[in-house]
C-alpha cells in the first residue's frame, strides 16, 4: 500500500479544491455579507445547496455535466475520472462552509472603518488591502481551514465523478473504503488514523483562529443576510 | 482692480452647501455657507447634522443640490459633478474616532498622511495634538480623549481642505472634552483649516465656533453669531437643556491662576507648568451676577464687565457679560427683575475658584 501516494492524492485534491473555491467564495461571501437586493437570498441558497444534498448526488450531477448526455455534449468527457474532477467535486462540497465563513468574517469588519479610510483618501483597492482583509484575516483563515477539512474528507461526490483509481484518484477516503471492502482492516485503520490526525490538526487550528477573530465560521442566515447592513445615524 | 486679485478674492475658503436628500421618512433640505474659521452646527438629535456632514464629506450622495469646498464644486446635481469621498479632501472625524484597530497610533496617523492630498508633516501634527508619547500604542489601549486626539491628528495629516467634526467629544468626560476642544482650537490656529463642528454640548460650540448653524427636522432654523444661536438653542430646548459651560482658552500664570484674555482666573491648585496652554470652563449656573460692588466673600473670582446680551425664557435668563472675553451667566428671571438688569448694565461676575475646571 503506497500510503504516501494516497496521502499526496488527498492533499492535492483538497488544496486544488481550495484554489477553486476561494475566488468563488470570496465573491459570493462578499455579496452575501455586503450586497443589497433580493438576489442575495438566491445566491445564498445556491451556494448552500451542496450542504443540503447527499454528496453522491453532487457527484452524480457533475458526472452528468461532463458526460456525453450533458449540456456540453461530451466536450468535457475527458475530465471524468481525473484527479482534477476529484478537486472540483471536493470544491463544490466545501463551498457552503467557505462562503459562510467568509461572509461571517466580512461581517465582523466595521464598514465605518472602511468609509473612514475612503474618506481619508484611500482607493477602494487600498481599503480592501489595508483595512478589510487585515481585519477579516482570522475569519478568512478559519474559513480556509474549514474548507480544507471538508475537501480533504470528501468521499461521496468524488468517488462518483472521479472514481477510485489507485495512483490517480484514490485518496484516503476511497482507499479506506477499498480496504474495508477487501477486509484489510489494518490498512483501513492506519489510513483512518492519518485522516483523523490531519483533520484534528486543521480543526484545532481553525478553532484557535476563529476564537481570536470572534468569527466562529458558522453564521446563521439571518446574521449573514442583514436587512440593510450597518447604517450611520443621521443625528 | 487687478483681475488676478479679483479672482483671488472671489475664491472663498470654506464650504457652501445647498442640498436636498431623502432618507426613509426624513428629508434634509439645507442651504448654508460655512466660512474659513470654525463653524458650529447644532440642533437636536435627528436634525440631520450628521447627514449634512456626510453630504459634504462625500459619504452620502444627496439627491439634488450643490456642495462647494474652497471654491471647487465637488457635487452639483445639475451638471452631474460628484467627486468621490477619496478625492474630496473633506475629512470627517467621528464621535468614536474610528481608529484602525490593527494599526498603531503611528500607522493610523501615517495612513492619513499617505492617502491624503496635503503635504503635512506627521511630526508636526503629532506635536500639535500632543500625542508623541502615544505613537507606539494600539488604539484599544488609549483613553477616549487620546483616541479623539489621534483621530484629529490622522485627519489633519491628510491635509484636508475642510475638517468635519461629528460630535468628536460627545462620549468623553468633561475634562477630556475640554482638552480635545483646546487641541482643536490650537489646530485651527496652526493650520487655518476651515472646520465644521457638530456638537450636542453647546459649550464646546461656544468655545470654538465663530458662527453657528442651527438645524431642526432636516432644515436650517438659524444661522449667525455662535453665542446668539447657542443661547436660543439652550432656551428653546427647555430648562433641562441649559447647561452652558463657558469654555475659554488661556495660559497658566501661577500654581492657581490662569490668564484668559485680559483677566486672570483663580483656579483650584494646578500642577501645570507656567505658560502652558489650557482650556478652562465655568458652568453658567455657577456664576453669580452682582450689581454694584459685591460684598466680600470666599469666592476668589470677581470680574467686572458690561452686559452685552440678556435673553429670558421659561423663567430662566442668560446674561452675556463682556469682561474682555464673553461670559454667560445663568440666573432666574426673578433676579433679573430684582437687580433691574438690562443690556449695557455694569455688573460683577462672582464665582469660586473651585467652579473653574482646568483641562
Amino acid at each position: 500500500m503506497a500510503y504516501l501516494e494516497i496521502l499526496f492524492i488527498s492533499l492535492r485534491a483538497a488544496l486544488v479544491a481550495l484554489a477553486i473555491v476561494v475566488p468563488v467564495a470570496a465573491v459570493a461571501g462578499w455579496y452575501i455579507a455586503r450586497g443589497r437586493g433580493r438576489l442575495r437570498h438566491l445566491v445564498d441558497m445556491v451556494v448552500m445547496l451542496p450542504l443540503a444534498l447527499p454528496p453522491v448526488v453532487v457527484g452524480f450531477v457533475l458526472l452528468w455535466l461532463v458526460g456525453a448526455r450533458g449540456p456540453f455534449g461530451g466536450g468535457l468527457s475527458g475530465l471524468a475520472f481525473t484527479w482534477f474532477m476529484m478537486s472540483v467535486a471536493s470544491a463544490i462540497v466545501a463551498l457552503p462552509l467557505v462562503v459562510r465563513s467568509f461572509a461571517a468574517a466580512l461581517l465582523t469588519v466595521d464598514v465605518q472603518l472602511e468609509m473612514t479610510a475612503r474618506n481619508l483618501g484611500a482607493s477602494r483597492l487600498r481599503v480592501l488591502l489595508t483595512i478589510t482583509l487585515p481585519l477579516a484575516r482570522r475569519g478568512l483563515a478559519a474559513g480556509l481551514l474549514l474548507g480544507f477539512v471538508r475537501a480533504f474528507a470528501e468521499f461521496g461526490a468524488t468517488i462518483v465523478v472521479a472514481g477510485n483509481i489507485p495512483g490517480q484518484t484514490q485518496g484516503i477516503p476511497s482507499a479506506v473504503w477499498t480496504e474495508i471492502s477487501t477486509g484489510d482492516y489494518g490498512t483501513a485503520w492506519v489510513l483512518s488514523a492519518v485522516s483523523l490526525a490531519i483533520g484534528l490538526i486543521a480543526l484545532v487550528a481553525h478553532n484557535v483562529i476563529a476564537d481570536r477573530s470572534g468569527a466562529t465560521g458558522s453564521v446563521s442566515p439571518s446574521e449573514a443576510i442583514a436587512p440593510d447592513g450597518p447604517r450611520g445615524s443621521r443625528g | 482692480m487687478d483681475p488676478v486679485v479679483l479672482e483671488a478674492e472671489t475664491v472663498s475658503a470654506g464650504v457652501e452647501v445647498d442640498v436636498r436628500h431623502r432618507l426613509d421618512d426624513f428629508t434634509l433640505d439645507v442651504s448654508a455657507k460655512f466660512g474659513p474659521g470654525i463653524s458650529g452646527l447644532i440642533g437636536p438629535s435627528g436634525a440631520g447634522k450628521s447627514t449634512l456632514l456626510a453630504c459634504i464629506a462625500g459619504l452620502t450622495k444627496p439627491e439634488a443640490g450643490r456642495v462647494v469646498i474652497n471654491g471647487d464644486a465637488v457635487f452639483d446635481s445639475t451638471s452631474g459633478v460628484h467627486v468621490g469621498t477619496d478625492h474630496r479632501n473633506a475629512v470627517l472625524v467621528h464621535q468614536h474616532g474610528n481608529l484602525f484597530p490593527h494599526m498603531t497610533v503611528r500607522r493610523n496617523v501615517e495612513y492619513g498622511q499617505r492617502h491624503g492630498e496635503g503635504d503635512v508633516e506627521v511630526d508636526e501634527v503629532v506635536d500639535a495634538l500632543g500625542i508623541a508619547r502615544l505613537m507606539d500604542r494600539q488604539p484599544y489601549s488609549l483613553s477616549g480623549g487620546q483616541r479623539q486626539r489621534v483621530a484629529v491628528a490622522r485627519a489633519v495629516a491628510a491635509g484636508p481642505a475642510v475638517l468635519l467634526l461629528d460630535e468628536p467629544v460627545a462620549s468623553l468626560d468633561a475634562k477630556s472634552r475640554n482638552e480635545v476642544v483646546m487641541y482643536l482650537h490650537d489646530v485651527h490656529e496652526r493650520y487655518s483649516i476651515p472646520m465644521v463642528y457638530v456638537s450636542h454640548a453647546l459649550s464646546d460650540v461656544l468655545a470654538l465656533a465663530d458662527e453657528t448653524l442651527t438645524m431642526a427636522d432636516g432644515k436650517s432654523v438659524g444661522f449667525g453669531d455662535t453665542r446668539g444661536q447657542v443661547i436660543s438653542a439652550a432656551q428653546s430646548g427647555g430648562s433641562d437643556a441649559i447647561h452652558i459651560d463657558n469654555v475659554l482658552f488661556g495660559r497658566v500664570v501661577s500654581d492657581d491662576q490662569v490668564a484668559v484674555g485680559r483677566s486672570v482666573l483663580h483656579t483650584p491648585r494646578l500642577d501645570r507648568p507656567i505658560g502652558e496652554s489650557v482650556a478652562v470652563s465655568v458652568r453658567a449656573s455657577e456664576i453669580i451676577v452682582s450689581v454694584g460692588t459685591p460684598s466680600p466673600s470666599s469666592a476668589r473670582n470677581v470680574l467686572s464687565g458690561r452686559v452685552v446680551a440678556l435673553t429670558e425664557s421659561a423663567g430662566v435668563a442668560l446674561a452675556t457679560v463682556d469682561i474682555g472675553v464673553e461670559f454667560t451667566a445663568e440666573l432666574t428671571q426673578h433676579s433679573v427683575e430684582e437687580l433691574c438688569l438690562s443690556e449695557g448694565a455694569n455688573v460683577h461676575l462672582v464665582f469660586k475658584a473651585s467652579s473653574v475646571v482646568v483641562s
